[in-house]
């Protein structure tokens, strides 16, 4: 399982971290958020799932590699 | 769509976001006008467009090229200098942001909740005996206020003096442009009073010491800038937060329910906070001023036009959000737009969550019967900030949480 913030499209709404805040990780220069390495395994598809959904930017995207949904 | 139809006049809708009409009737308004014309044109305060779908109001904010933020956007113009960075443009905006985001993040917001709690708990001290208070005026106005006067490094203890002239800056500037100017007036000479201190004995940990400190192009800002950028945290702290937790608390009255779903499950508050962020959008919309001719969803706009983004209306648009008049805590999908969206995301939304959330579970643990005991008073002018000026509030008696104000107050 994948997750990506996109860079170009994050303008550090946060919404993310106050969903899954093991996941992700903020750049406070960069007004921004990057997924944690590794910590998709972690957290579950399901709050993974709510951050891609609630991000008003739709910057971030979840890839399981396999048919989940 | 033809080209006749692009180039045909368009008709004034009458929207002012000014009146009392509006203030009175918005979101009646926003729907009369997402049916008739979503892309409105009002020929109040010398013309503007205004967008009310999601969509739209998105598409707008992402495309900062052609929608400028400069800051003849205003309608009608708030200050005499640019507020920093809310009226910049990229490339520049993102260096002057960067001066205040490390004070903004997601984690000072969270390092700052026991200081808010402890904050809101010496404000409900004041009151939790009486068994009545002015709820925005004792405590949602004050919080946020102290807290970014204390940020910026200003006295604190003026509080009252600082939110007089926010207020007549934000909600007099339509109806009563002298008080509003009078306002703009005191908040430039108190502005150029901290600098002048900080120039005369030494910069502080405070945030007006780092706008003063900040560079953008590998200048020092000028002295108008530092003070559009301290006015910008005055006006976003002082005005909005209050706005959101009045609108929520006037909610929980009307709709026992929700009070209850969160006395009984204080783990929704997160999510509750988008929703209440959503319906109850404080900050209705920002202007924005078009940089070139061009059409935008089959309309002709024009270089210099202002067009509003009405955040609000995008946040009950029905192509986006089921059920948009309903108020629902297990809503799921909710990009709602309170904070703005694209490069102009309001760098304040961090705290005022917090603020919030700490605002309401104090509120909920120390007089979870409040009720509403008189008339609610909301500022004559929602066109900018949608708010309770004066919640006139009963509920049952408590106790002081802290020993030392009752000693203080006893001696």
């Amino acid at each position: 399982m994948k997750i990506f913030v996109d860079p170009a499209r994050c303008r550090g709404h946060a919404r993310c971290l106050s969903i899954a805040p093991e996941a992700f990780e903020f750049l406070d220069l960069e007004d921004r958020s990057v997924a944690v390495e590794g910590a998709a395994d972690l957290v579950g598809i399901a709050m993974l799932r709510a951050a891609e959904i609630e991000c008003p930017e739709r910057a971030i995207t979840v890839e399981t590699g396999e048919d989940q949904t | 769509m033809t080209t006749a139809d692009v180039e045909a006049p368009e008709p004034s809708v009458g929207l002012d976001h000014h009146s009392a009409h509006f203030r009175e009737h918005n979101y009646e308004i926003y729907e009369d006008l997402r049916a008739r014309c979503p892309v409105a044109h009002s020929t109040a305060w010398g013309g503007f467009w205004a967008l009310l779908d999601y969509q739209d109001v998105y598409d707008a904010a992402q495309d900062h090229e052609l929608f400028s933020s400069a800051m003849e956007k205003g309608i009608p113009m708030a200050a005499p200098d640019p507020l920093v960075p809310i009226d910049t443009d990229p490339p520049l905006l993102q260096q002057y942001r960067r001066i205040g985001l490390p004070w903004l993040s997601p984690s000072s917001a969270k390092a700052l909740e026991p200081m808010f709690r402890e904050l809101a708990t010496e404000l409900i001290d004041e009151f939790i005996e009486a068994g009545e208070a002015d709820l925005v005026g004792q405590l949602t106005t004050p919080l946020p206020a102290r807290w970014i006067l204390r940020m910026l490094g200003f006295d604190e203890s003026r509080w009252q003096e600082w939110i007089e002239w926010i207020h007549a800056t934000v909600h007099d500037r339509s109806h009563d442009p002298d008080k509003a100017m009078a306002g703009v007036t005191n908040i430039y000479t108190n502005i150029m009073a901290e600098m002048a201190r900080r120039r005369a004995d030494g910069y502080g940990d405070d945030l007006l010491s780092a706008i003063m400190q900040g560079e953008v192009d590998g200048e020092p800002l000028r002295d108008e800038q530092v003070i559009g950028y301290a006015f910008l945290m005055l006006l976003g702290g002082m005005d909005t937060t209050s706005g959101l937790t009045g609108n929520a608390l006037v909610r929980l009255v009307e709709q026992p329910e929700l009070r209850r779903r969160l006395i009984d499950d204080p783990d929704v508050l997160p999510k509750a906070t988008e929703e209440f962020l959503r319906h109850d959008t404080p900050s209705q919309g920002l202007a924005r001023i078009i940089t070139r001719d061009c059409e935008f969803k089959g309309h002709q706009l024009r270089a210099d036009d202002r067009v509003l983004l009405m955040f609000a209306a995008a946040n009950r648009d029905p192509k986006v959000f089921t059920d948009p008049d309903r108020i629902d805590f297990d809503r799921v999908g909710n990009r709602h737009l309170a904070f703005g969206a694209g490069v102009h995301r309001c760098m304040g939304s961090n705290h005022a969550r917090v603020m919030f959330q700490v605002m309401i579970s104090e509120i909920l643990s120390r007089l979870p019967d409040y009720t509403i005991s008189g008339e609610i008073e909301r500022f004559a002018d929602a066109g900018d900030v949608y708010a309770v000026r004066r919640l006139p509030i009963r509920f049952t008696p408590g106790a002081r949480s802290r020993a030392d104000s009752s000693a203080n107050s006893a001696a």
